[in-house]
């Protein structure tokens, strides 16, 4: 938890990363306090506490966002959610509406499949490549190996406190993440929001296209659509100060 | 001292390995001819294209997600593995070092090297994984099971109540504990032999596996000993469970004389800070009165206090 303001502000990594993602746009949210964590398995986060049931789904990580939420009680906080956790927040804020006053969705997807009459960008073998793509990223950490063999890092003596290093991720979490992420289909979650949202889209976004950010502003009941001139999918780190200000604007701070 | 050749005989051309130049954009500003070569792209097809042409679709999730936010923040990126495109369609492994331009951040160099001959060594390291995490997962879910009932056994239930004492504090749920005790069941093994005893406990463990549901725990807690833990209302809530685990009982077959039960029952209430062993030892207790009182009955610790629960 950092800095002082009548508005907290709640800062959900996406995919991929942890918390550090946002220090770049951190410099530009003066006046917000602001809450920052590492989902399980992410980042800094206490591995022993990773399920690989409850993590194989996103409802896990809303618990665990839920759970961090009632711990410093909020109330009436804006979530910013990166990415997927656009879609665990909104999970979060429907299970617990008091707690979130709205949201900001940066760059969200609510599935990343192409369906019949939708557009998400890729193919399942896409996705599965992906997580194949994570494997062999994480191979060649020896020291990562006994957790991954075991797969059950939750009460085993092998789990260890991961390293303070920008996204480190244990192996095995961030496959289970990944699965979770790209293979699931939360569309049906966002006729559900209860708050106003901010959904902000980069231009030219590969992983999350402008059609994926109108339809998720079309389906939510009561949203406001940004699309920010940017390529790539991270605007907090690559338009931080635009990013800021529109959040700026959006919870009227 | 070795001639030092013209700075000319030398062209980055000549380095066995792919780099490329990107801007802003991602669009391709320099290409080397091994490039060309390792991409099976003519240069100029690949200058001004985007980096995506030749990324496959799970390689640009993967640099959207790991190689730009680290790009953003550290400027460099090591060893990444990734797969392209070539431009017949095949794909290719290859692994991938990227860095940004100290005086333009959004120029990246990026080395391309093949990796197509230590994939087939990753493969086999990661098949023997999988064969390893899945034996893992099938050994972890033998060690904490039962195998004559099929319910987690006395370990496991520990765990799984611990994990339901912190789970039902976070809801401020109540949590009732029920031990139960199959009665005269030495006598059942010492009249009809063990293997009519074993299946007593079998068809009880059947049973018991039914009641339960999710996030409700039964568990073979000792030879003829079960446990039980549910969140529960109040007291009330728990008789129609109560009365179900003694009509299990008596649903048994195969056995001379009716099989009935003790239950021992102990309620812990919500942000109680009472750890296993305070739960178990009263409904332990109850456990002991129940048979002391002449069995089939169940009875509860409450306020120090054992009384029936019917």
């Amino acid at each position: 938890m950092r800095g002082e303001g009548d508005q907290t502000l709640v800062l959900a990594h996406g995919f991929g990363c942890d918390q550090t993602m946002w220090r770049l746009l951190e410099p530009h949210l003066d006046g917000f306090r602001i809450v920052l964590f590492d989902y399980t398995g992410c980042g800094g986060s206490d591995i022993r506490a990773f399920d690989l049931e409850r993590h194989a789904r996103l409802e896990g990580f809303a618990e665990d966002l839920g759970e961090i939420c009632e711990a410093l009680d909020l109330k009436g906080a804006t979530l910013v959610g990166h990415s997927v956790s656009s879609l665990i927040g909104l999970m979060t804020a429907i299970a617990a509406p008091e707690r979130f006053e709205n949201i900001v969705m940066v760059c969200p997807s609510p599935c990343f499949l192409n369906l019949p009459g939708y557009d998400g960008g890729f193919e399942r073998r896409d996705l599965e490549e992906l997580i194949d793509l994570m494997d062999r990223n994480y191979m060649g950490w020896a020291h990562q190996l006994a957790p991954l063999v075991t797969g059950q890092a939750a009460d085993t003596e092998l789990s260890m406190e991961l390293e303070r290093s920008f996204c480190s991720t244990d192996p095995m979490t961030a496959k289970t993440f990944a699965e979770a992420t790209f293979l699931s289909d939360h569309r049906d979650l966002l006729c559900r929001a209860v708050h106003p949202v901010l959904v902000l889209q980069s231009a030219r976004d590969a992983l999350a296209a402008p059609s994926v950010g109108q339809h998720v502003h079309d389906s939510l009941p009561q949203s406001r659509l940004e699309v920010i001139d940017a390529d790539g999918h991270c605007l907090h780190m690559s338009h931080p100060a635009s990013v800021a200000q529109l959040i700026r604007s959006f919870t009227n701070a | 001292m070795p001639e030092h050749p013209q700075g000319d005989r030398f062209s980055v051309d000549l380095f066995p390995v792919s780099c490329l130049a990107t801007d802003k954009a991602r669009r391709i500003r320099f290409a080397n001819a091994q490039a060309a070569v390792q991409l099976g792209r003519p240069r100029d097809e690949l200058l001004g294209s985007s980096l995506e042409v030749i990324l496959t679709p799970a390689a640009q999730i993967f640099c959207d997600s790991f190689v730009f936010p680290l790009l953003l923040t550290e400027g460099r990126c090591d060893e990444v593995a990734l797969t392209v495109t070539r431009g017949c369609g095949e794909r290719a492994p290859v692994i991938v070092n990227a860095c940004t331009d100290a005086d333009d951040p959004d120029i990246v160099y990026w080395s391309i090297m093949s990796a197509e001959k230590r994939e087939k060594l990753q493969e086999d390291l990661l098949s023997s994984r999988n064969l390893l995490q899945r034996q893992a997962q099938s050994l972890q879910k033998l060690a904490s099971r039962d195998d004559l009932t099929g319910l987690v056994n006395r370990r496991e239930s520990t765990r799984l109540i611990e994990q339901l004492i912190s789970a039902a504090d976070r809801a401020d749920a109540t949590i009732a504990v029920l031990l139960l005790d199959i009665d005269h069941f030495k006598a059942i093994n010492d009249t009809h032999g063990h293997q009519i005893g074993d299946n007593v406990l079998r068809q009880l463990g059947a049973c018991f596996a039914d009641m339960v549901r999710l996030h409700e725990i039964a568990g073979r807690y000792g030879g003829e000993e079960f446990i039980f833990a549910l969140a529960a209302e109040g007291v009330e809530a728990v008789r129609p469970f109560n009365a179900r685990l003694h009509a299990a009982a008596s649903s048994v077959t195969g056995c001379a004389f009716p099989v009935t039960v003790s239950i021992g029952l102990y309620f812990r209430p919500p942000r109680s800070n009472q750890t296993f062993d305070d739960i178990f030892k009263p409904a332990d207790r109850a456990l002991y009165r129940a048979k002391a009182l002449g069995r089939n009955r169940s009875m509860m610790e409450r306020d120090g206090a054992v009384v029936p629960f019917a």
